[in-house]
């Protein structure tokens, strides 16, 4: 029992990094119908920005806003420049896919060239240090930061969708970027925005993902853009609760693969899962709470 | 001047097979997205079709040929057990799906350590592979291509990839093509793969990783996805520019990238497209158009 | 070649709780034309894609001389002898004319893929006949000269009339055509009738989707009329424009 709640605390913990992550993905192909595959480039430089402001001296938090700013920026540069003109052209759908991976292969490039292609790990954060036992379990005070600075950003991406103006805005595009023209939405701000959030998200999961395991890399990205496709497709493509959900779902099943099976299925489990969803349910296992776009 | 082939052959002749096998891996791709499947898959084909094969040649004792057909056949077979269910689905879910599956491979390869030699990888295989046979495959990939475009196969796939749901009310079996170029796009990557094991002394888990298909992609899009050549061309060009220019692996990345993101955004057909002596004319046919469809304007 | 007899039984077809087609039953015979018409979102071109199978239709059966076609993939029901023409036509804008009406020819090809790929005698021998019929067909529906010229730049007439060859090419026992006047002048429309009528002469059942009353009257032999996704009305062109269902749900909104 013990055990099994360890691994909740540390599957929540992983999970909730997922799913902000995710989200960030799911959105971008919600409101554009875009996957973008450069996400786990942007989830990586968050990590490295957020790894460098930690060295500089500021306190956990603060880096947490530098990375998720990081993660913005380069997702807005990345649409003005490159998706947007994409868009512009009416090109084959490919040529997203092939300039976001691209991307992503540049950002890694630069990453090795200014950080090194060294792992390197954080400096103790007196969070790290701080460790409850209740019952049989520990739980780190850095993990209760992570979830709730997951969940934070998570309410407040919801808030910003739901309740502002400019979410309406990004609602109205995704639900057709004609109608949006046709009632006035400003639709390259609103797609702007929307790869802003999305770009910030995938920082701020970047630096929670360093701080978690201790760990930045370069490399880091193309596992965590392994992670973000499959909880997009666990939660069906364009599915933000789903996303959420299936998050904390991979989260939990990864580690509780390793608790009771071995380390080995860790990784097998979400394409295991990638498979089985495709097969049998490709909307997803959530589409019950959102109407997929056609 | 025999001598002075030999002499390029010893001084280039790395640079030579690479550029070869990849022209192999383009034509492969090329199959795939020919039939708008825009695949990700490349890595674990390969990685199927090079542990596979060095299985049976260094386990077996297995004739080398013999290896590298079963090698391909593993990876078609792979091919058309993911593609069965997942053609059905919308592109983007073929797309993660072939994506997962080399990741699935990967990890395999990571923990199947009899076989595989885990994290480690497998050394010391007898370099079976010659620079003839490379040849030979390579120029068998491109007149394949040549032939299957100059036919009514190659027309109906031109069509599936421009309207599929067209395409079937031409009385095409879609799932059927496409199914079949993806398997024949497996075949080619996994024989690739075998040959490229038998290459290299030696294999690892990351040699066949999501990079190696990114990397197989921009060939046929660098080059030119509708031209013939394209591939190779993309292919010849994408191996030997980090050959001339000894940048260091981070700028050859960055240069890459940066690369395909300009070809994409300012050249979508591909560098063959700059050759191709109708472009002009089609961009006078174009004005030619517009000028009919205004005089029509005019009269209505 | 002889025309085949589609018959329609209580077919329908909603999407998302939205009805497009409710029930419709009809029967277009061998070797007439037979014009659907209705209103704009009357169904029509949900019927249409219900019998070629790119929607499988909720409820009701499809039947193609009196064997069932509605659980069957397009692509076998085109096999069949049903052949189409799109309200938006849809061709490969980059290839020529001939390349277009070739891809209706594909299923007659003799040479397999490995005659393809080593290019035997008979890959020569079957594009050749396909070439040749296709040819013909070109003259047909009188475009010869334009056989070479690429499909993105013809006239919008020009384009039905390559739709209409391609449809034929396939050797089609039934024929579609998706409100094939559409955005056509006086003059094109004259000629297109002609053309529709050589191709119910040649024996193929023709089914002619319209919103434009006057044409279809001029050339089907039968008409039945939609009217939110249910058959209002049948029967002979001059019957149809009497009734006074007709005149209220269809003609009506046209004056108005």
């Amino acid at each position: 029992m013990e055990v099994f709640a360890q691994q909740i605390v540390n599957g929540l913990s992983i999970g909730s990094i997922y799913a902000v992550f995710a989200i960030g993905c799911t959105l971008i192909f919600g409101v554009l119908n875009i996957i973008n595959l450069a996400q786990g480039a942007f989830l990586m430089i968050g990590a490295c920005v957020g790894l460098e402001a930690a060295r500089f001296g500021l306190p956990l938090p603060v880096t947490l806003l530098v990375a998720a700013f990081g993660g913005g920026l380069l997702g807005v540069l990345s649409e003005q420049f490159m998706f947007r003109p994409l868009r512009k052209a009416g090109g084959h759908r490919w040529m997203g896919l092939v300039a976001s991976l691209a991307l992503a292969r540049l950002l890694v490039g630069v990453a090795q060239e200014i950080f090194g292609t060294e792992v390197q790990a954080y400096p103790r954060s007196s969070m790290s240090a701080i460790i409850w036992q209740i019952g049989g379990v520990r739980i780190q005070a850095l993990q209760l930061f992570i979830i709730a600075a997951a969940v934070v950003l998570m309410l407040l991406f919801a808030f910003i969708l739901q309740r502002t103006s400019l979410g309406r805005a990004i609602r109205t595009v995704a639900f057709s970027e004609d109608v949006a023209r046709i009632v006035g939405v400003r639709v390259e701000s609103a797609t702007l925005v929307t790869f802003f959030i999305a770009g910030a998200l995938a920082g701020a999961a970047g630096l929670l993902l360093g701080v978690l395991f201790n760990v930045v890399s370069p490399f880091m990205g193309d596992s965590a853009l392994v992670k973000g496709l499959t909880v997009m497709i666990l939660g069906g493509l364009g599915n933000i609760p789903g996303a959420v959900a299936g998050g904390f779902l991979l989260g939990l099943l990864e580690v509780f693969s390793v608790a009771y099976v071995s380390s080995a299925f860790r990784d097998a489990i979400g394409f295991g899962l990638i498979f089985l969803i495709l097969l049998v349910k490709p909307t997803g296992l959530f589409s019950g709470f959102e109407e997929r776009r056609a | 001047m025999i001598g002075l082939f030999e002499e390029f052959l010893s001084s280039y002749g790395n640079v030579v097979d690479l550029c070869l096998l990849n022209i192999l891996l383009a034509y492969g791709v090329w199959l795939a997205l020919s039939g708008n499947m825009f695949t990700l898959g490349t890595g674990g084909f390969m990685a199927l079709g090079a542990y596979s094969s060095v299985f049976f040649t260094t386990q077996t004792g297995m004739p080398f040929s013999f290896a590298v057909l079963i090698g391909g056949l593993l990876a078609g077979g792979a091919a058309l057990i993911i593609g069965l269910p997942v053609l059905r689905l919308r592109g983007d879910y073929f797309m993660l799906a072939t994506f997962a599956f080399t990741e699935v491979v990967r990890v395999i390869a990571l923990n199947w350590e009899s076989v595989t030699g885990g994290a480690i990888g497998i050394v010391g295989i007898p370099r079976y592979t010659e620079t003839w046979q490379l040849a030979l495959l390579a120029i068998a990939a491109v007149y394949f291509a040549y032939a299957l475009r100059h036919s009514h196969f190659g027309r109906s796939i031109a069509a599936i990839r421009q309207d599929d749901v067209m395409s079937q009310t031409m009385g095409i079996n879609v799932l059927a093509h496409r199914l079949t170029l993806f398997g024949a796009s497996a075949f080619v990557c996994g024989i690739a793969g075998a040959m490229a094991a038998h290459l290299n002394f030696f294999i690892g888990p990351t040699d066949f990783g999501l990079l190696r298909s990114v990397d197989a992609l921009s060939y046929p899009i660098l080059g030119g996805f509708n031209a013939l050549l394209g591939p190779l061309v993309g292919a010849i060009f994408t191996t030997l520019l980090p050959e001339f220019l000894r940048f260091s692996n981070q700028w050859r990345e960055i240069l890459m990238g940066l690369l395909v993101i300009l070809v994409v955004l300012y050249l979508p057909g591909g560098a063959m497209s700059l050759l191709q002596s109708d472009r002009l004319a089609r961009i006078f046919r174009r004005r030619l158009i517009e000028r009919h469809s205004i005089e029509q304007r005019a009269e209505s | 070649m002889s025309g085949a007899t589609l018959e329609l039984q209580n077919v329908a077809k909603h999407f998302q709780g939205v009805i497009a087609v409710d029930s419709v039953s009809l029967v277009a015979r061998q070797g007439q034309v037979t014009g659907l018409i209705g209103p704009n979102g009357s169904g029509k071109t949900t019927t249409m894609n219900i019998i070629t199978g790119l929607y499988p239709a909720d409820g009701g059966v499809v039947l193609l001389d009196g064997v069932d076609i509605s659980e069957i993939q397009p692509y076998r029901i085109a096999s069949l002898g049903v052949a189409r023409t799109f309200q938006n036509i849809r061709l490969l804008p980059q290839g020529s004319v001939l390349e277009n009406v070739l891809l209706g020819a594909h299923r007659h090809q003799n040479a397999n893929l490995f005659d393809v790929l080593l290019r035997l005698p008979r890959l020569a021998r079957s594009e050749n006949a396909e070439v040749e019929r296709c040819e013909q067909l070109l003259s047909t529906v009188g475009i010869s000269h334009l056989r070479d010229v690429a499909v993105g730049g013809l006239s919008y007439g020009d384009r039905r009339r390559v739709e209409i060859a391609r449809a034929l090419a396939t050797k089609p026992r039934l024929l579609l055509l998706d409100e094939p006047a559409a955005g056509m002048n006086f003059a094109e429309r004259v000629t297109l009738a002609e053309l529709i009528a050589d191709i119910r002469d040649m024996g193929i059942t023709v089914m002619l989707i319209e919103h434009d009353i006057e044409f279809v009257s001029r050339l089907a032999d039968h008409i039945v009329v939609l009217n939110f996704g249910r058959e209002i009305a049948e029967g002979t062109p001059a019957a149809i424009k009497t009734m006074p269902n007709v005149i209220e749900a269809y003609l009506g909104l046209e004056d108005a």
